[in-house]
């Protein structure tokens, strides 16, 4: 074995004394949430349109990109009494097992018509795991706050962290 | 309608298909110039054809009609060399005169004016066709007249 | 075939020798070159070039030609787009051209995935479009009929459908009209395609302009499997491939046996796979309490009582099966029954005679025949016959099996003498009174086609595995027994033979029924217990089909209950009989029996055919058939008919109308215009059924659909 100089190791105990000195970084999660970069992949979103109708047509690509085969998509037709989506055919069932997701982000390079995002939010976990299966309408509607936040202005940092060091 | 002319035209024919654009010739003459689906029916059955089939070749050829068209057909050729001699002058004429655009039937369901494609009569373009006969060559200027006389003619 | 009998092609450079006459396209896969094509297909005869994808460069020609409209001659040096630049610029622009009106609905497309357009676009397309105007556009989707949607802008106006309408299913419904760039596929005035075989149009298009409404948005091609199988609804036992998603089966496509269907399919076998979801299939054991209600029963509380039913008959059991049996349910059923019960009683569906075996064929040898006396007609038979009459042969109607056969066994009978003298003659004969074609064989016999072995002769009957279960229930015990009387138990099996009203009459006489049926419909009323049956789909085993050919059925998707061979195992056990509830077991003891130790893993995808076997052939019954005064009324079964299909919304318009068909001489004797009401009687009872005038009918006969015919048979009288 190789004997180490006694001097490094006085230089390694340097580094540690140093930090005594400095603020620590020590984040208080949940009430302190440290923001995500913008383009972090979380939560699916599924979008809809300005007129109302969902952007997406059921076309299963992304069931078909998905490397977890999380996906889930059963299409049905439009008609006129029931139109859902813009062309003729829209996803009448559209899940997303959240257990098996990667968040590779594939279904949202797969989706020809920009209905599939990956959102910011990441705390999805859940008791049950069939809760973790996400259906259409929980996609369509904005994502609900689960995670209790004491007072924002106290702990939430306003400004990112990647900015305040660029 | 008459259904052993066309079984007639069939026998002189080696397919039942061939004898088609004949038979469909027959069956406008009889319906006042124009095909009507009965028509298109009819002769399927003589021809022992699904009419469906009797419909594509109808549907395929400039002189068979689908439909109505007026007593008096005024076609007018806009191929090249009529088109050179001033084809769509003659053309813009008959439609003032008619007051119908061209493939249309004016109201009264006495003209239809067509822009065909070459009638054949290059040497004295422009040619127009009015109930098949030829009327060559046509200039604007003759248009009025020609309108006129069929009008007298009724 | 001999050197000097082939030609040597060069493509790309790489020499091949064919015989003369192959198509170019063929040439250069022999050479390992794929040309391109959308339109070319054999099957629908003469290329026609439509597409102008296969476009090559031929040396000696200074345009490029399209290879699918020509045949490989000897020196013939090609050189396709791989590396003729001329020809790749030439595919590029023909795509190009194909995608200007061609809609990028993808996505939403039920073809997306598996379409050739996308394929060849993807491979040897332009990168991307230099059309910035906006595309035509058409009402769409057009219901071409209940069963199939037409999208207009996805055509590319390949031709194939309309050929396949008029060149191979000959009903001339599905064409182009008008001209030019106005060209569009449509039917006469916005009807119907009202046609046996229209569904093939769907696998022919090689876009997403002919779709089924069926199909239409349930699955795309990477969300199902494909379980290749035998379709169970006809003799002829096409071969299927069942797509399945998610547990249930979406559609049926074709799986192109050359030698039994050529990849073609009637509607019913394509469309008649929803009967498994329909509204009153059964999926529990049913007990009946009063006189029609019934109650749901455990499969434990179910078995017992049939036990104890079958127990209680002591051996005066009549068995009815239906046809529809795979061969090891069959067995089992004959093991339970005949070595379990002593019950030795079967009424099968139909008479069946193995004398034909010696005469066997595959069917696609009918194509290749050149004279062919014809009775009736199963559905891919018919395409046979009519391939058979396009290549020229002598294709005659025969009238019914007994007086047909015996009319040309006579020495004078101009037809017989020269069947008797082809060497490609085929008889095609269907109808009860043949005998299960023992009658045929008898002809067969006398027309000396044994020694001929490209003449044949095909029985049609009326059930997909009749010959099947005939055999497996003969050899499931050598014993014999007597009919019983009175009758303790009917067991039913299967729904063609809960429908029949043969056996219903028979459940008249007998003290307690069982029935094993798929609907609701067929058991209530009659049966003291039902046990839910299972469709071909969800079944594994073999069935025969009327060529004698084995086939494989393989199990699609799960039944709602446990198939007939799970229970009919458990049961055995109670009375101390071994069957083994796998296909593959029972069908080793089958194929002990009968089938020459054949092994079930080679009962394969596609099926050979068991060569000739020698078989006694029986005499022709001498004494002439009484003649009636009258009309001989044919009662048929027709094609879109049965419980599947009455369970089938999208079939509906297939069915045939109450109407009675007349030769036109029958008709214009007795004053009769086609369409008119007319009355047909016999013996006191009478009908009332539109008219209508097939050519194609012999004189002296009508024919009615056996579900519009009533009380009606033997002669009957026509009148308005």
């Amino acid at each position: 074995m190789a004997r180490g100089n006694p001097i490094d190791s006085v230089k390694g105990f340097g580094v540690t004394f140093k930090q005594i000195f400095k603020k620590p970084i020590t984040q208080q999660y949940p009430e302190y949430k440290r923001p995500v970069y913008p383009r972090f992949r979380g939560r699916h979103r599924l979008h809809v349109h300005e007129n109302g109708l969902e952007k997406c047509v059921g076309c299963s690509l992304c069931a078909a990109a998905c490397p977890a085969d999380c996906i889930r998509v059963v299409a049905a037709e439009n008609t006129a009494d029931n139109r859902v989506s813009a062309g003729e055919r829209y996803a009448r069932i559209y899940e997303i097992n959240m257990s098996r997701c990667i968040f590779c982000g594939y279904c949202e390079l797969a989706c020809p018509f920009d209905a599939i995002t990956l959102g910011n939010e990441y705390e999805i976990s859940e008791y049950s795991r069939d809760d973790l299966i996400y259906t259409k309408d929980m996609l369509l509607a904005e994502p609900i706050k689960k995670v209790p936040v004491a007072d924002r202005d106290l702990y939430d940092t306003p400004i990112p962290y990647y900015q305040e060091h660029s | 309608m008459n259904l052993d002319a066309i079984a007639a035209i069939a026998t002189e024919y080696p397919e039942r298909q061939s004898a088609i654009l004949p038979a469909l010739r027959l069956a406008q003459e009889e319906h006042g110039g124009w095909l009507p689906p009965e028509a298109i029916r009819e002769v399927a059955d003589a021809l022992d054809l699904a009419p469906a089939q009797v419909e594509a070749v109808a549907s395929f050829y400039d002189m068979l009609h689908l439909a109505p068209v007026g007593k008096h057909m005024v076609e007018v050729c806009t191929n090249l060399s009529c088109a050179l001699v001033g084809a769509q002058q003659v053309l813009q004429a008959f439609e003032e005169q008619l007051g119908v655009a061209p493939g249309e039937t004016s109201e009264d369901g006495r003209f239809t004016l067509r822009a065909i494609e070459c009638a054949g009569g290059c040497g004295r373009a422009v040619v127009v066709v009015v109930d098949e006969r030829y009327r060559e060559p046509v200039r604007p200027e003759d248009v009025p007249g020609i309108v006129e006389e069929l009008k007298r003619g009724d | 075939m001999s050197a000097t009998e082939l030609v040597t092609v060069t493509v790309d450079g790489r020499e091949v020798h064919v015989p003369p006459g192959t198509g170019l396209v063929e040439t250069a896969l022999a050479a390992g070159v794929e040309i391109p094509v959308f339109c070319y297909e054999p099957r629908l005869g003469a290329a026609v070039g439509a597409c102008r994808m296969c476009l090559c460069e031929i040396e000696g020609m200074p345009k490029l030609q399209a290879a699918c409209t020509l045949t490989a001659t000897n020196g013939m040096i090609v050189r396709t787009a791989q590396t003729s630049e001329r020809a790749a610029e030439g595919q590029e622009a023909t795509l190009e051209f194909i995608l200007v009106n061609h809609p990028l609905d993808c996505p939403v497309c039920d073809k997306g995935g598996e379409c050739p357009l996308q394929d060849l676009t993807f491979r040897w397309g332009p990168g991307n479009t230099r059309m910035t105007f906006p595309k035509r556009t058409f009402e769409k989707p057009i219901p071409i009929s209940p069963a199939i949607a037409l999208d207009r802008e996805r055509c590319i106006l390949c031709y194939r459908c309309t050929r396949f309408s008029e060149s191979v299913a000959e009903d001339g419904q599905l064409v182009a009209l008008n001209r030019g760039a106005e060209s569009v596929i449509a039917t006469f005035e916005d009807e119907p395609y009202l046609a046996p075989f229209s569904g093939n149009v769907i696998e022919l298009c090689p876009v997403g302009a002919l779709t089924s409404t069926q199909y239409r948005f349930e699955a795309r091609p990477w969300e199902i499997q494909n379980v290749p199988t035998v379709c169970g609804l006809c003799p002829v036992g096409c071969n299927i491939q069942a797509t399945t998603r998610e547990g249930k089966v979406k559609r049926i496509l074709s799986r192109n046996h050359p030698e039994v269907d050529e990849g073609w399919l009637c509607d019913k076998g394509r469309f008649a796979f929803t009967h498994l979801r329909a509204r009153d299939r059964i999926a529990d054991p049913l007990r009946r309490v009063r006189r029609r209600g019934f109650d749901v029963l455990s499969w434990d509380d179910a078995l017992g009582e049939a036990a104890e039913l079958l127990m209680q008959a002591q051996g005066r059991i009549v068995t009815a099966l239906s046809g529809s049996e795979t061969v090891e349910q069959a067995y089992a059923l004959g093991r339970l029954m005949r070595a379990g019960l002593g019950a030795h009683t079967g009424v099968l569906p139909e008479e069946t005679s193995p004398a034909l075996d010696a005469f066997r064929l595959p069917l696609s040898a009918i194509r290749d025949a050149e004279l062919e006396p014809v009775a009736e007609r199963a559905p891919i038979v018919e395409l046979w016959v009519k391939a058979a009459r396009r290549q020229g042969a002598q294709v005659e109607q025969a009238g019914d099996a007994l007086e047909g056969c015996r009319r040309l066994a006579d020495k004078r009978n101009a037809l017989g003498k020269s069947l008797r003298e082809s060497e490609r003659a085929i008889l095609i004969w269907s109808g009860e009174e043949g005998a299960g074609g023992a009658h045929l064989a008898a002809l067969a016999k006398e027309l000396g086609f044994a020694g001929k072995p490209a003449s044949g002769a095909f029985h049609l009957p009326c059930t997909p595995n009749g010959r099947g279960i005939a055999d497996a229930w003969a050899a499931a015990s050598d014993d014999e027994g007597p009919n019983p009387e009175p009758i303790g138990l009917l067991f039913v099996s299967g729904d063609e033979a809960a429908a029949d009203p043969n056996v219903r009459a028979l459940a008249e006489r007998a003290e307690r029924v069982i029935v094993n049926a798929m609907f609701q419909g067929l058991a209530v009323g009659w049966a003291d217990l039902v046990l839910p049956g299972t469709s071909y789909l969800e079944r594994d085993g073999t069935y025969v089909n009327l060529e004698g050919r084995l086939q494989r059925l393989r199990r699609a998707v799960i039944p709602p209950a446990p198939d007939e061979l799970a229970w009919i195992s458990k049961l055995a056990e109670r009375f101390a009989v071994e069957v083994s509830p796998h296909a593959s077991a029972v069908f080793a003891e089958v194929s002990e029996r009968i089938y020459d130790g054949l092994p079930f893993g080679e009962v394969g995808e596609e099926a050979p055919l068991r060569t000739r076997s020698e078989a006694p052939a029986p005499q022709l019954p001498s004494e002439p058939a009484a003649e009636g005064k009258g009309l001989r009324l044919v009662r048929y079964r027709p094609l879109f008919s049965g419980p599947a299909v009455e369970r089938v919304p999208e079939l509906q318009f297939q069915r045939p109308a109450p109407e009675v068909e007349l030769s036109p001489g029958d008709a214009g004797r007795r004053g009769i215009a086609p369409g008119e009401t007319v009355t047909v009687t016999h013996n006191g009872t009478s009908l009332q059924l539109r008219a209508r005038i097939t050519k194609s009918l012999r004189e002296g006969i009508v024919r009615i659909a056996a579900e519009h015919a009533g009380e009606l048979g033997g002669t009957v009288e026509v009148a308005k």
